[in-house]
């Protein structure tokens, strides 16, 4: 098993609105059917769908990959939302 | 704080399409453009339950991408890229769509055969986008 399982949708909205709270992050709707995750220090900004009912866990452990490491917030920060 | 309501999103969007598809700039269009990659676009997949998930990987950078169905799949694809390369919603019609990048025939047959568990593809047909 690994470390995250699929989120649903309401979880990562709230995620996302902790995130916007944050200095150097800014969280908006982009495209047709995402949300972007932008950072100061990122060249690009990192989507996540909001098509499906679910996430899949692959956007978790990579979203929380780039915020540690950006030190935009702690892993156990960031687990308390997605577990 | 900007909303995040996905239904907002889709309603400004619905709306867009009506009010400001005559109002597009042209330099802008082809600033969009531009930004876009042309290159290399690989994407790596499997089935996951009921999910295709993948990767895209374009120009040093990784997105994740996941679909319920070989023809969303690739929608997502092309909604991801988009989303990353910060385009504006009214100009992806202009652009080419949720198509402008699709997998060769045989890949999106792949795609569609739910006996193949996992599999890979690079440089998609690019579709011209309309001037």
């Amino acid at each position: 098993m690994g470390e995250y399982a699929d989120v649903k949708r309401r979880k990562i909205l709230k995620l996302l609105k902790w995130l916007s709270k944050k200095e150097h992050i800014i969280v908006s709707t982009a495209a047709e059917h995402q949300w972007v995750i932008r950072h100061i220090h990122w060249s690009r900004p990192y989507p996540i769908p909001f098509k499906h009912g679910t996430v899949s866990k692959h956007y978790i452990k990579d979203l929380m990959k780039k915020l540690v490491k950006s030190e935009v917030c702690t892993k156990e920060e960031f687990n308390k939302y997605v577990k | 704080m900007t909303s995040l309501s996905p239904l907002k999103h889709r309603f400004t969007i619905f709306v867009n399409k009506f009010r400001l598809q005559k109002d597009l700039s042209e330099e802008a269009f082809y600033c969009y453009k531009n930004r876009l990659p042309n290159g290399k676009i690989a994407v790596f997949w499997k089935r996951e339950g009921d999910f295709i998930v993948g990767k895209i990987e374009v120009e040093n950078e990784k997105y994740n991408v996941q679909g319920k169905s070989a023809k969303e799949f690739v929608e997502m694809v092309n909604d991801t890229l988009y989303a990353a390369y910060e385009i504006p919603s009214q100009y992806i019609s202009a652009l080419g769509g949720l198509q402008r990048v699709f997998p060769p025939k045989e890949e999106f047959k792949k795609l569609n055969n739910e006996a193949v568990k996992k599999s890979s593809f690079v440089n998609f047909d690019l579709v011209p986008a309309k001037t």
